[in-house]
Parts: structure tokens; sequence; C-alpha cells
């Protein structure tokens, strides 16, 4: 009789264990839904890719601000000079989509606010409402404002040319991986040459679950 | 000796548990395919109406189809509904669920539940989240891009024919990596227009194709259907691609302006699925199919030693032997409910391959370049073959003009 217990115990503890091991069950991930909270954008992000997130395009533009700021050939001029930055000569070379304003309006905001006169931005991408102004103004339809009329709108003393370059490599293990330069120049719109250069530069890595190797 | 009767009984139960528990797939967030459709909507200033009731009729079925397979079918649906906008000419609708592809492709799954019940013995390849083969990831590539550039973002475009070039690099064993002409010549294109000759020139020679002289116009026509899944093995373990049977559509002429082209076929996507080697997931599949069979032979042969077990109690009980018909009859209960156990594993393991597969894809790409003036760039050009005749528009792209179409049936 006691053999027959041992087996019956033996045996129920056995079919627990293969129902435990084998039943591999998984529930809905955030099934009742997560509320809407506000994150900091300069924190690295949960989300899990090998390209270009918020705190990338915040510390890239705080860079290039300090970078710009601190170049001798703007500080030594005696008029403001009139920059120009835009997304219209900053390419995309590589394999990370990314809207490309949002570097260059970052950029241009953050140069706004730091330069204090030292460099002024010419609001190109406003270009066709400043010219309707003008000519409403011109025609007598509206005054001609408090401050000064000119000639003309604004020429480009310097222009913000750049480019997102990338370069992928796969492993045999399974491991991608991403380098990303992201180049930034402002070039001299009168004389052709490149007065300032920087770059921002990083490189992430990750392994996809081996069902999508 | 109660409990030993009891064993059957309780084998059942283990039986029936493991049958019902183990075999069903892992549950998934409901899809997005709506909200996607309202984004796009919203971003290209469409005066509609967002719900789902408003949205395109032609995409309904998708939107249905969306809301049971849920999430994890997303990049599936998103990558069918897609091809169906873009035939339909709403290429912003195109743009957006191909962009919400690629941002799901180029997520890396590790720690992902679903991708982690996939690999296990008893639920289905199918559990995970679909991402696609390479062909089908480099084709998201493709028809991101051919919508980046009918929106007239060329910079998108190169970054989206690049990005697609890459994916079919994935796979390790591949005889050819790297050789989707396509996307190497469009990529180039894409500079072409944007103003970037020389770079463009480089994207020209990779794909050895080079556009015609001035040529500022491109068409592309899709004929064919795509590469068709199956899987094949004992189990249906091993992934397998063939041609549709519905292959060409015969010759593609092209009538522009008064000329008449023949546009060079400068893809098969048959070829480019055909041409790979195995996946990683391949080996867990065999692994499967390996411990379905092994868990099975356990069983037959745990189901032979119970009945000689039990045979023996019998002729030992027979003989007076009470104690080791007793002994045997235990041990024979016991070898009976392994092979119930070993039986439902096997009956449980599904090394089954997945087949879901992305069915509107085309089977060929035809392209012609050519020269139009800008007084007649915007005139209808007419795709004709043995599918009958159409006419087309082309539309602005950054210095050039494009013109893309589908040949169906």
């Amino acid at each position: 009789m006691s053999i027959c217990k041992k087996y019956f115990e033996f045996s129920c503890a056995l079919m627990l264990s293969i129902s435990v091991i084998a039943c591999s069950s998984t529930s809905v991930p955030n099934a009742s839904g997560i509320q809407t909270k506000y994150i900091n954008p300069n924190k690295e992000s949960r989300s899990s890719g090998v390209g270009i997130e918020s705190n990338d395009v915040i510390n890239m533009a705080d860079k290039m601000v300090r970078s710009i700021l601190n170049e001798p050939t703007f500080a030594g001029l005696s008029q403001a000079p009139r920059v120009l930055v835009d997304e219209t000569n900053f390419t995309l070379d590589g394999n990370s989509r990314i809207n490309r304003k949002l570097i260059t309006t970052r950029l241009r905001n953050g140069l706004t606010q730091a330069a204090n006169g030292r460099m002024v931005f010419v609001a190109r991408y406003a270009q066709r409402a400043i010219e309707a102004e003008r000519e409403l103004k011109l025609a007598g339809l509206v005054d001609k404002g408090t401050i000064r009329q000119t000639q003309a709108t604004a020429g480009v003393d310097f222009k913000l040319v750049g480019n997102i370059l990338t370069s992928d490599e796969r492993h045999a293990n399974g491991m991608t991986s991403r380098y990303h330069f992201i180049n930034f120049e402002l070039v001299d719109m009168e004389l052709g040459v490149t007065v300032w250069a920087d770059a921002y530069e990083f490189k992430k890595t990750g392994v996809d679950d081996v069902v999508y190797r | 000796m109660d409990s030993v009767k009891q064993l059957p009984l309780i084998s059942i139960f283990v039986a029936s548990t493991l049958a019902a528990g183990c075999a069903s797939v892992t549950k998934t967030q409901p899809g997005i395919l709506s909200n996607l459709l309202d984004e796009a909507n919203n971003s290209a200033g469409k005066q509609v109406s967002n719900s789902p009731q408003t949205h395109p009729v032609y995409l309904q079925p998708y939107i249905a189809q969306n809301k049971k397979t849920g999430l994890r079918d997303q990049v599936l649906v998103n990558m069918r509904a897609g091809v169906t906008a873009l035939e339909h000419g709403d290429h912003h609708i195109t743009r957006r669920l191909m962009e919400d592809a690629y941002t799901r492709i180029e997520t890396i799954y590790a720690d992902n539940k679903a991708a982690k019940a996939a690999r296990s013995n008893y639920v289905e390849e199918a559990n995970k989240d679909f991402k696609g083969e390479p062909y089908e990831r480099a084709m998201v590539g493709y028809y991101l891009g051919i919508a980046d550039m009918l929106n007239d973002n060329l910079q998108s475009a190169k970054t989206a024919f690049s990005w697609g070039e890459y994916q079919d690099t994935m796979s390790a064993g591949e005889e050819y990596q790297a050789d989707m002409t396509s996307l190497m010549f469009l990529r180039g294109w894409a500079k072409h227009c944007a103003g970037e000759t020389s770079a463009a020139k480089d994207d020209f020679a990779a794909a050895n194709l080079t556009p015609q002289q001035n040529a500022n116009l491109l068409v592309l026509i899709e004929s064919g259907q795509g590469p068709v899944k199956y899987a094949s093995g004992k189990h249906s373990e091993k992934l397998k691609f063939k041609a549709a049977p519905q292959t060409d559509n015969g010759f593609i002429k092209i009538k522009f302006n008064e000329q008449n082209f023949y546009p060079d076929k400068i893809e098969d996507l048959v070829h480019q699925a055909t041409t790979r080697n195995g996946r990683s997931i391949d080996a867990i599949l065999q692994g499967k199919a390996e411990f379905k069979d092994s868990t099975k032979n356990v069983a037959d042969v745990a189901a032979a030693t119970a009945t000689a077990s039990l045979t023996y109690a019998n002729v030992s009980s027979m003989y007076g032997d009470h104690n080791s018909a007793q002994n045997a009859s235990a041990i024979g209960a016991l070898f009976a409910l392994g092979s119930l156990v070993a039986g439902a594993m096997s009956e449980n393991t599904i090394p089954e391959a997945d087949t879901r597969q992305w069915n509107n894809l085309p089977r060929f790409i035809h392209a012609q370049t050519m020269f139009a003036d800008d007084d007649y760039a915007l005139s209808d050009i007419v795709v004709s073959g043995e599918f009958g005749e159409v006419k087309i528009k082309p539309q602005q792209t950054g210095q050039c003009y494009f013109a893309w179409h589908k040949v169906s049936g």
C-alpha cells in the first residue's frame, strides 16, 4: 500500500511540475491601459530602437548652440551677422527617419534665445507672409508699422548646412547597431566657405528576439 | 490502492489542462488602424470627420481585420492597407501606415512576452507580433519612399529607400545580400530629383541602371502577384516561398507625349524571397518538431509498457500472486499516466512556421525614365498591356515628375 501512495504522490508532483513548466501563458501587457502622463524629453525613452530620440535632438541642439556662440569668427564681427537656420540644406543621408525641422527648429530656437543680439536669424520660412505684408504696406492698405522700412528683406550672411549620416552594422550573434554622425556647418553665403563646423555623434546597439532574426 | 485508482482520472485532467491551456496564443492589444487613418487625414489637412465609419470604404475590410487581430498583426494590416490606399491615390494614408510599420519593424523586441511565447513548444510562431520577412520589410521602405516622393519629401524618400535596402541584408545566410536594385535605383532617383547629382550617380552605378539622358520623369509600374509563403516539413516547421500561380501580366507599354516605351523590369520579388537561406527561428521550429516526435515516441513506448504491466498484473492475479499483481498494476498505471502526459505534450507542441504574408505585393517592378518638358510633364501617361489600358498622371517631386501604377488582376 505504501508503494502505491508513493507512486501517487510522485505522480501528482510530476504532473503539477509539467503543468507549470509547459503552460507558458502570458497576459496582455498594460491590459487596463496607462493614463496619459508627462515624461521628461531629456531622458532616454523606453522605446527600443536604434534611431534618434528626443534626448538626442535636445542634446545635439544644445551642444550646437554652445559651439556656435563660442565661435570667435562671430564674436569678432562689428555687426550682428544674419544667419539662416532651416532644414532646406540639412539632408538625410542614412537609415534614420526623422523630421529634419525638429532639429533645425530646436537649434534656431535655442540660438535665438541665447545669442542675445550677437546674431540675428533670418525668417526665410515666413518669406511669403513677409512679402504679403510688405505689399500691403506698399499699397497703402495698412500703415508702415512703427519701427522702420527697408528696401528689401534681409539677405543671409551665414546659412546652416548639414546632414544626418548613419552606418548600420549587423553581427552574427544577432546584435544590430547604428552609428549616427550628425554634421552641422555654417557657410558664408557670400564667399562660399565654411566658417564653423561641429558634429553630434552616437551609437546605439541592441539584439532583437531570435524569432525576428 | 484508492489513490492508484484515481490516477487515470487525474491524468486525464492534466492532459486536458495541457490541451486547453497550453495551445492558446498570448493575448494582444487592440489594433490602431483607425487612429492611424485619422492621423493621416489630419496631417494632410483632409476635412473628414474622424470615425471608423467615415474612413474610405475600400479600407473597411482592413479595419475589421485589425479589430480582430489587434496589434499582433498591425504591421501586416498596415502593409496591405497601405498598398490599397496607394492604388486609390491616397498616398497620405500609405505614408502614415508605412511609417508606423517602419517604426514597429525598427523596434528591437527584447524581453517581449509574445516573442518569448513564440519560442516555447506550445505556442505557434505566429504568436509573435508580425514584422515580416526581409523582402517584406524591404518593401515597407519601398512604399514609404514612394509615398514620400508623392508627398514631395525627397529627403525622407532617400532614407526610406536606403532603410529598405538595409532590411534586405538582415539574413546572414542570404546568397545575394543587398541586391534589391529597385531600392538602390530609387534612392538614386530621389537624390537626382533633390539635386544631389553626384551621389545619385553612385546609386545608379550600384544598381547598374542608368536613367535616360536628361531624364526628369520616372514611371514605376508593378505587375504580377508577389511571393507566396508556405510551410513544409513533416510538421510544417519549414518556411518556404514560391511564385504565385498568377505571376506576370505580360508586356507593359507606356505611351507618353506620342512616344512608346517598354519599361525595364528592375525587380523580381520572388527572386528576393527565394534567394535567402534559413532563419534563426528555423532551428527553434526544428527543435519543436523533434520534441513533438520524441514525446510522441515516449507516449507510445509508455503505453506499450503500461499494457504489458497490466497484462502481467492480470496473469499474476490469476496465479494468486497478489503482491506482484499490485506492484505491476501500479507500475502500469504510472506508465499509462506517463503516456497520457507525453501524448498531450506531443499533441500540444506547435512547430508550424509563421506563414502570415503581405498578400497584395506585386512580383515585378518596371521602371521607365524619360524627359518631360514642363509644359506637358503633368499630362496623362497611358499604360497598356494584356490587362487593358489605364491612364495615370505624374506628380511633381522636387525637380522631377513621378507616376506610379499597380496593374491589377
